[in-house]
Parts: structure tokens; sequence; C-alpha cells
């Protein structure tokens, strides 16, 4: 009887429980009514930034949020255009943040773009290094390959360079079909045939046509060599004939 | 974060459709919704749609009972009509929200907060809702929407969903075309631009991506195809080799259920993404469907009711839509038949034919 230590019951858990979410609740319409009340107001300032930083580090796919956040940004940097640099410097970390809580957010990437085609003094080798990062996560991460397609358009990366990419992602896993979609792409960029656009040389794809057979000699039964395979055999012109049957 | 379901699932469970335990989860989707879909906030019209939708499918609207107007009012109520102060503004915003979330007071326009405007997804989702739920648009207003979509399509021919800085792609041609196929009005879409768009995106795999240069997907060759059938344009948009090269390519998404590229794991909501393709291509009878039914009820979660990407994982609301899409797809007893392209039942679509008669 005498000094039960008290337990709190399920009830009791579940009470504590409800009462922490009601308060999480009223912090987050707080926050909501603070940027509404800005926004109503027209006070698009940095103040307007923290409090939709605050919301978006949650919750990165708020899209509303991030309309605020650009027309803030563009106000700020009329009446203070030396605050650029400052300024999508910590945009570009904070966004960098947003993508350790979802690296596949439409949303995140979208701004991104946005800071990096008005940025003064873009670091395109630093946007290329976030994309073999986060690559490194997710192989497959199709929001990181469109991304990484936009900073090399912007960076001047040469195709071949590109092409040697996928060469590096391709050795270290066959499997990976979308460096090998990346490498349709860039095959007839890197050897266009003069006489027939869009399509790469006949040499290229005699090339291609070995480099692929290594990859289904090694994994016979990965899909992406020979989906790559039949799209060489579709864009040649010659025929392949049987020499010899043993 | 993963909760075992298979260990509590029993052998019986995974062969057969646990048709309660969704209404239960559905109709608990339109009440209250756990912390993990915070992210949704902004998107709520979706959610909506996948609980409605589902119940449809299930049979089960009557498990709403005395809501559903009150329903239709909420849809109604995320409404952004034409500006009142500003008249340049013309429909620039218009269409459906996700949510209130943004807009604070129960604004019917754009004036009240400049950033609240209509979303492509959310505009297609509500008024499928209003369809299932048997409304009859007459609180729509046709014209601001078709108005929109004019300045949402971009010279590729791709749409933007609003008309901030944004991203076009795929998904969006599709959202158009769904709402000019429910409100029976196209000159809101450049059909041949947006069948330019698609054919650009189709692969050196030929399946068709979110855009050119792009990686094929399954979600978004749904997209492309269910556009170009509500467009009365998949004839003679592909060569006889592209065609082919695409049902292959959607074909050998299966492995039990299917997947959404190459390599990848399957999921669940593609047995309705690349099914409806095939259905729509005609070579729906190509695919395994044992394998198929049996991936998507092993992803039933009998605790709480729904359906999750892969079993052994939380249920969410779009995987359980689109599970239940993809068995529908099936012929599965005891689930409405589901209109392939469009994505509700056949009855909403009957429903849709009454409101042009």
């Amino acid at each position: 009887m005498h000094g039960r230590v008290k337990v709190k019951t399920t009830e009791e858990q579940a009470e504590a429980k409800e009462k922490e979410r009601l308060q999480k609740l009223e912090k987050f319409k707080k926050l909501l009514d603070a940027i509404h009340a800005k926004v109503d107001a027209k006070e698009l300032d940095i103040e307007l930034l923290e409090l939709t930083q605050h919301v978006l580090s949650g919750n990165p796919d708020y899209y509303t949020l991030w309309n605020i956040r650009r027309e803030t940004m563009d106000v700020l940097l009329e009446t203070k255009p030396e605050d650029i640099k400052q300024l999508f410097g910590h945009e570009l970390h904070f966004l960098e943040s947003c993508l350790q809580v979802n690296p596949k957010s439409y949303s995140v990437f979208l701004q991104r773009r946005w800071v990096m085609t008005r940025h003064p003094n873009p670091d395109w080798k630093q946007e290329l290094s976030l994309c073999n990062t986060f690559l490194q996560h997710d192989e497959r991460n199709f929001h990181c390959w469109d991304y990484r397609r936009f900073v090399v358009k912007h960076a001047g990366v040469s195709v071949g360079e590109e092409f040697e990419f996928t060469n590096s992602k391709i050795k270290a896993n066959f499997s990976n079909y979308s460096a090998w979609h990346y490498r349709s792409k860039l095959l007839p960029e890197l050897y266009p045939d003069p006489t027939s656009k869009g399509r790469p040389t006949e040499d290229a794809l005699l090339q291609e046509y070995q480099y692929v057979q290594n990859a289904f000699f090694t994994d016979p039964s990965d899909q992406s060599a020979w989906f790559y395979h039949r799209w060489l055999l579709g864009r040649s012109i010659f025929c392949f004939t049987i020499s010899s049957v043993c | 974060a993963k909760v075992s379901n298979s260990s509590m699932m029993s052998d019986a469970d995974k062969t057969v459709l646990l048709r309660e335990k969704h209404v239960k989860f559905f109709t608990r989707c339109l009440s209250v919704l756990p912390q993990r879909y915070e992210t949704y906030d902004s998107n709520r019209m979706t959610i909506c749609f996948f609980a409605l939708s589902g119940l449809d499918l299930l049979d089960s609207l009557d498990a709403i009972g005395g809501d559903r107007a009150s329903i239709i009012d909420w849809i109604y109520s995320l409404q952004v009509l034409p500006s009142e102060c500003d008249s340049a503004l013309g429909s620039t915003y218009c269409g459906f929200r996700g949510s209130k979330a943004a807009g604070g007071k129960s604004s019917s326009s754009i004036d009240d907060c400049p950033y609240d405007g209509g979303h492509l997804a959310m505009t297609y989702t509500a008024l499928a809702s209003l369809l299932i739920l048997g409304d009859d648009f007459s609180r729509v207003h046709r014209p601001a929407i078709i108005e929109a979509l004019k300045l949402l399509q971009l010279p590729d021919g791709s749409f933007s969903p609003m008309v901030y800085d944004c991203e076009n792609d795929v998904r969006f041609i599709y959202c158009a075309c769904c709402i000019s196929f429910m409100l029976n009005d196209w000159s809101g879409v450049n059909q041949d631009q947006a069948i330019e768009y698609i054919r650009k995106s189709q692969g050196y795999d030929c399946g068709i991506a979110q855009g050119p240069a792009m990686e094929s997907h399954g979600g978004s060759t749904f997209c492309a195809v269910a556009s170009l059938a509500l467009m009365k344009r998949l004839d003679g948009t592909f060569s006889d080799v592209k065609l082919e090269g695409l049902k292959r390519w959607c074909v050998q998404r299966q492995q039990t259920g299917f997947n959404g590229r190459p390599n990848k794991p399957v999921d669940t909501c593609y047995s309705f993404w690349v099914g409806a393709t095939l259905k729509l291509l005609g070579c729906y009878d190509m695919i395994e469907k044992d394998f198929n039914r049996g991936y998507v009820l092993e992803a039933q979660s009998p605790m709480t009711g729904g359906l999750s990407k892969y079993h052994d994982t939380h249920p969410d609301a779009l995987h359980s839509y689109l599970g239940l899409s993809g068995l529908s797809l099936l012929g599965e007893p005891g689930l409405l038949p589901v209109d392939p392209a469009l994505n509700i039942s056949l009855r909403a679509v009957q429903h849709l034919h009454e409101l042009r008669h």
C-alpha cells in the first residue's frame, strides 16, 4: 500500500500524449496564423522567412510557403540587392537540410533551381557535388538525376565528362537503370551522326554493343543492359547475319 | 517504420479482400489523419479523393452517411473564384485548393491570400470527388477553370499545376485532361501541343517519362496514355514499333505485383498505374493475374485496414486506394469496376454522363 511507485496508466499516457499533441497543434496554428497575418499586412521581411522556414523544415512539401518565400526574397533584394549572396547562401544551406528530410521533394529541388538561376556567383561545382552525394545514397533518385542535368547544362560540363560519369555509375552497379537511361541521351550528343539528326554514328553504336555485352555477360539476368541493347539494335542500319551455326 | 503485418496476417487474410477493414480505414481518413500525414496538409483534397473513391469502389459510400452534404460543402469551400478586387487577374488563380491551410479564412477568391491559388491536381480530385458524391457541378465555376487551364499550358505542351514559378510535366497534362473531360470542354487544352510533349517524353526504352530527357516511369506512362485516351487520340500517336515497345516495357514492370521502373521494388500502386495503362493499350490479359492479386492482397493491413506500398509497412490513403483500384482492374469480387483512364468507378462515370443529358 505504502510507497507504491506511481506508474502512469495507459489512460494517463494517452491523455498526456493528447495534451502534447494539442500543444504541438497550438504551436503550429500560431505559426501559420503569424505567417498569414504578415502576408495580409504585406510584411514580406526576414521574420516571414524565419517563420516559413520553421514550418518548411518539418514539412518541405508545403508549396504555398515556398511561393511566399520566393516573393519575400524578391522584395528583400529589391531594397537591398547587396544582401543576395548572404540570403541565397542561407537558402541553399536550408534547402540541403530539407533534402535530408525528403530527398525526393519536387518543391525543394524547384526552389534550388530558382536560387541557382538568380545567384550572381553560382557555385555549380558544389551543386554537382551535392548531386553526387545524393546519388550515392540513392542511385535511382530521379529528382536528383533531373537536377544534375539542369546543373550540367549551366555549369558547362562537357557531354564527354557526363558520359564518363555514367561509366563510373554502371561500373559500380550494372543494374543502375538510371545511368543507362542517361547514357542513351548522351550517346547521340557525344557522337552525332552528321547525316541523321538525333542518331549516334555507326562506330559509336558498335562501341556500345561491346560495352553492353560486357554488362549482360556479367549479369545476364539484369534487364538494364538488355533494354539498352534492344535500343541499340533498333538504331543501327546494318543487318546482323548468321555466319555459321555450330 | 515497419509494422509486422505479415506476422499478424493469417494465410486466409492473404487471399481474401478485407472489405470491412478497408471501409473503416477510409472513413477514418475522412475524419482524422495521423502525424505521419503532416506533409500532406496542403494536399488534403487528394486524401479526400482517395478515401471517397476507395469507399465507392467498395460500394460503401453509405458509410459516410449524413456527412455527404458537408463533405460536398467542404470541397466547394476550396474553390478559388475569380477575383472580386482585381478584374485584370481574370481566372489566373482559379480552380480548387488542396486545403484551407494557407488561406486562413474561408476565402473563396484569391483576394484573401495571393499565394493560395488553385492547383490542377486539387481541381481534378475535387471534381472527381464531387462526381463520386453524386453532386451536379452546379456550384462549379466552369468558365474560370477552363480559362485557368489556358494560362497553365506552356509552349512546349506540358502543364504547370499553378501559375506561380513551378514545375511542369506529364502529370499535369493528365490533370488537365481529366478536368476537361469531366467538364466536357476541351477549349482549355491545346491537344496537339500536349501530344507533342508526350511523344517527346517517350524514351529509348519506349516507356514514357515526366518529360523529355527524363527517365521512363510507370506513373508518368499512365498519365501520358490516359491523357491520350481521354483526348481520344491514343490511336495514331505512336508508331507501331513504339507502341509495341511501350506495351513491352509496361508488361515487364510485373515481377509479382508491379514496379514503376526496372530494377525497383514492386509497389502496390503500380498495380493500378501500370495495370490501367495495359488496359488502355488493350493488352491487360498479358499479365500474370494471380501473382498481381497475391501481391496486392498481401499488402493489406489486417489490423487497421488499408494497404501499404510493400507488405510489412504502414498503410496510407494513396496506396490503399490504388491497391483497390488495381484489384478492381482484375475484376476482384466485392469491388465496383473502375474506369482505367479517369480512375473513378464506372458508376461515377455513368453519373457524369447523366449530368450531360
